[in-house]
């Protein structure tokens, strides 16, 4: 019984050794320590059958300029691209908008169309060549299915990037996997600092905000919008992201900034009846509410406080708002004040381009969490070009130095936090009419500038890039 | 699983082997004890890689290991519920704590594999002996519910108030550290145990996951492991018998505690990462599924259970279009079967397998469910 399986294993080299290489979850470990000890023997071995499988498809790839580490290189002339993101739970809707614009990103990649014919970075022929075939799968909002879902992709699927992911707890566990594993991952529309702080990754981009930048953003713009004599009252979510957000506005808009601190009150882990926080906040006679809450929380938050009547006379400011949120509403979004790290009316010619190609395939308008798998994956896409090569140092190395103006408008990657500088948006929730007309329940009040706080200060300063390794130093 | 791999192996002998002989065998420690190391033997390679096989599966080797984890979780929840009858709603108390256990011991102590699990496992017996003190005065859904109450006390403990040592909703991250400080975790072979085995981190799952079963076979073997059915079926009338029901329950629950506690400490050693979502309730709910779905009460039943939610989540997840409904399919495969078969996929294995060995049995059961389904239906 067991002779014919060694025959035919011999037959799979490559649909075998490669997961094996694969199945060496700290890949890169092994990689790194494969040139310097005898140890990696087997490492190496796995590496030279690879190499065999790849002369009958795309050799020309690079594939002997570079050795393989992670799952570079890919196999054949197409190059698997995952997508692990939330498309269930509670933050599903943000989760399946991410995977619409995961999926016309590889549409327009291979066949060209929205930003592909728009940037002469790309061709639309696939990555050099390679057509993309997407891996997909539902994190519905956990770590340990996030895991299950990357091991697959890594192992059986062979991906050579992905992208995707809204909760910071998943965004966390898998930046640590991007870095074992040597497959560079950019994230979605997760906001804790320590993202681009603590735990920050040698393989993983942060492509939007964090509550650190919100607060500075809002510390700039919403003075100018309502005013300097505003006393702020905190209603927050209390666990890291509702009190690192409250924590930022605080820092930048009453202590650094004009306002005044009119107190907090918190909502505890799986609470939804904020009738003892609504009562704090009347109590508190503040005239401005920084709500951070997210998702369908946020939109379940708001309507109780509609319903208690405060709307009209308290502004309302939720740190990061997205259209999604401000739906449930309908009309008394009117007013609500939040950063979007992208809105589809944003004033740049990339952004308009994508918003027809995303109304053309799918009949409606994008927001934030399309746009950020999709522009992710075009600038993995552009990097790889530039580079010449899939090869993961390299191309880690391309997106540090890399510069870029999409939809995101000026853009770059820092090299010591990987976090994206680019503008953002201060928007407000608009009416039925205007929503009607703008195809999205927000309207840009202001746009701010780049945002830079130096790589010294916090969260930066507690992100030790380097001790997260390319892999083949 | 494991069993039919063996019983296809005497199949071309039947005739030489009567029912009889075969009944005998099947019931033996040394056959489950052989079974399941066949089954950690093949696992993997048929999962993941066989060719045929695993294209029909699409399995790959990182699911495997999860499942074999996951399946150690169930044998020891049903240990409780199959075998003591004591439903618990809240085991993901001494998974999570396990994992957390294992975690911090390894970030701030020693980081040992070995010694890692064992830590896992002794946090979750200490966490059990507290519990049980609690629970074992509860019956029913008191005793349920109660369970649940503590584990979501420890969800949110370790959420929020703990934040400094759990790190909260971020969760820990271990480094991989070598066995005995010799054998890489993650070293893999060439040949035939590379083929089979891949890697030593699934050695090591493998031979916890034959140890546990071992366990569960010789403690069901037992007259202890009777004890614990005699109180499953009536509890009242053991005690006349003038045994100390408590003191049996509460071994029971140590060992089940411990058990889903060395899962908790393995699933920290694979995934490198402990993190609160592993005390959610959702976690106590997922096991009762598996453990449902597959058969309770039964040995091979939890590892099926566990097989079939895991190829939901792990592969239909994956599937195109379909994928985004993995929940909803699972949900309905789950009650289709416990509908049609109560005593989960195991059960229906089995029924299947005996009715096999009389055809004509089978055919007469089968024209009357068709006509069951018939008539049920015609009633609607």
């Amino acid at each position: 019984m067991d002779v014919p399986n060694m025959t035919r294993d011999a037959d799979a080299v490559d649909g075998t050794r490669r997961s094996y290489l694969k199945a060496i979850g700290t890949a890169g470990i092994a990689a790194g320590l494969a040139g310097c000890s005898g140890g990696g023997g087997s490492g190496d071995g796995g590496g030279g059958s690879t190499g065999n499988g790849d002369s009958s498809g795309g050799g020309g790839d690079g594939g002997t300029e570079y050795a393989a580490i992670g799952n570079f290189p890919p196999e054949g002339d197409t190059v698997a691209i995952g997508f692990n993101g939330p498309t269930s739970g509670a933050l599903g809707p943000d989760g399946q908008d991410q995977e619409k614009g995961f999926d016309l990103a590889v549409t327009h990649l291979n066949d060209g169309g929205g930003l592909v014919d728009y940037w002469d970075r790309l061709s639309g022929g696939g990555i050099m060549g390679h057509q993309i075939e997407p891996s997909k799968a539902d994190t519905a909002g956990s770590a340990d299915t996030a895991q299950d879902n990357i091991d697959r992709m890594i192992q059986r699927d062979n991906i050579q990037f992905w992208t995707g992911g809204m909760s910071s707890t998943v965004t966390m566990a898998m930046q640590n996997v991007a870095q074992r594993e040597k497959v560079p991952f950019m994230g979605g529309n997760s906001t804790s600092a320590g993202i681009s702080g603590e735990n920050c990754s040698r393989y993983y981009f942060h492509p939007t905000f964090h509550a650190e930048i919100i607060g500075m953003a809002m510390g700039e713009a919403a003075p100018a919008v309502l005013g300097e004599d505003r006393s702020l009252f905190h209603i927050y979510m209390d666990y890291s992201y509702g009190q690192s957000n409250r924590d930022a506005a605080r820092k930048y808009l009453t202590e650094q900034g004009p306002w005044e601190d009119a107190g907090g009150a918190a909502i505890a882990e799986g609470e939804t009846d904020h009738s003892s926080q609504i009562q704090a906040l009347e109590d508190s006679g503040a005239d401005t509410l920084y709500f951070s809450s997210f998702g369908n929380f946020a939109a379940s938050g708001l309507a109780q406080l509609r319903d208690a009547g405060l709307t009209d006379d308290v502004d309302v400011i939720i740190p990061h708002v997205s259209a999604f949120t401000l739906d449930p509403l309908g009309a008394d979004a009117e007013g609500v004040l939040g950063m979007e790290p992208w809105n589809p009316n944003a004033d740049n010619e990339p952004s308009q381009v994508f918003v027809e190609a995303y109304q053309e395939e799918y009949g409606e308008t994008p927001n934030q969490s399309s746009m950020h798998t999709y522009e992710s994956m075009m600038v993995y896409a552009a990097a790889v070009e530039e580079a010449g090569t899939f090869h993961p140092p390299t191309v880690v190395r391309t997106l540090e130095e890399f510069e870029w103006s999409l939809a995101w408008g000026d853009s770059a990657y820092r090299t010591c936090d990987h976090q994206v500088e680019r503008p953002w948006y201060l928007v407000r929730g608009v009416g039925d009419d205007r929503a009607d007309e703008l195809g999205i329940r927000t309207e840009i009040v202001e746009t701010t500038d780049p945002l830079v706080y130096e790589c010294s200060e916090f969260p930066a300063s507690n992100c030790a890039m380097g001790d997260n390794p390319y892999g083949d130093e | 699983m494991s069993m039919d791999t063996i019983r296809n192996s005497f199949d071309g002998d039947s005739s030489v082997l009567s029912w009889e002989t075969w009944n005998q065998i099947k019931h033996t420690e040394r056959f489950v004890f052989l079974s399941s190391v066949l089954f950690v033997l093949l696992f993997s390679y048929t999962f993941g890689r066989a060719p045929v096989i695993s294209d029909v599966f699409q399995g790959y080797h990182g699911l495997a290991m999860t499942i074999l984890i996951w399946s150690i979780f169930a044998l020891g929840f049903n240990l409780l519920l199959g075998q003591t009858g004591l439903l618990s709603f809240g085991h993901a108390m001494f998974f999570g704590t396990a994992s957390y256990a294992a975690a911090l011991f390894a970030i701030h102590v020693y980081n040992e594999p070995l010694l890692v699990v064992l830590v896992g496992t002794l946090a979750a017996v200490t966490l059990g002996v507290v519990a049980a003190l609690i629970l074992l005065r509860l019956h029913t859904v008191y005793f349920s519910i109660v369970a649940l109450a503590i584990a979501q006390f420890l969800y949110f403990l370790a959420r929020e108030p703990l934040v400094e040592v759990t790190k909260g909703i971020n969760g820990l991250d271990i480094p991989r550290a070598p066995l005995l400080g010799l054998v890489e975790l993650e070293h893999e072979y060439s040949g035939l145990v590379g083929t089979l085995l891949v890697n030593n981190l699934y050695i090591f799952i493998g031979a916890f996951f034959v140890a546990v079963v071992a366990l569960i076979t010789r403690i069901r073997k037992s007259p202890y492991g009777l004890i614990f059915k005699a109180i499953r079926e009536n509890e009242t009338r053991t005690a006349f018998v003038g045994l100390d029901v408590w003191r049996y329950k509460f071994a029971a629950f140590i060992l089940s505690a411990a058990i889903v506690g060395l899962a908790g400490g393995l699933m920290a050693v694979n995934t490198q990462f402990a993190g609160v979502e592993r005390l959610y309730w959702s976690v106590s709910g997922d096991i009762v599924v598996m453990t449902v779905l597959g058969g309770l009460g039964t040995l091979a039943g939890p590892v099926i259970g566990t097989f079939v939610f895991f190829y939901f989540k792990g592969i239909v997840n994956g599937f195109p279009t379909l994928g985004n409904y993995w929940l909803l399919l699972l949900a309905l495969s789950f009650t289709a079967v416990v509908w049609a078969y109560p005593d989960g996929i195991w059960g229906m294995l089995t029924d299947f397998t005996a009715a096999l060995r009389d055809p004509k049995e089978l055919l007469s059961n089968a024209r009357q469910r068709i006509s069951d389904l018939v008539s049920t239906g015609g009633d609607r």
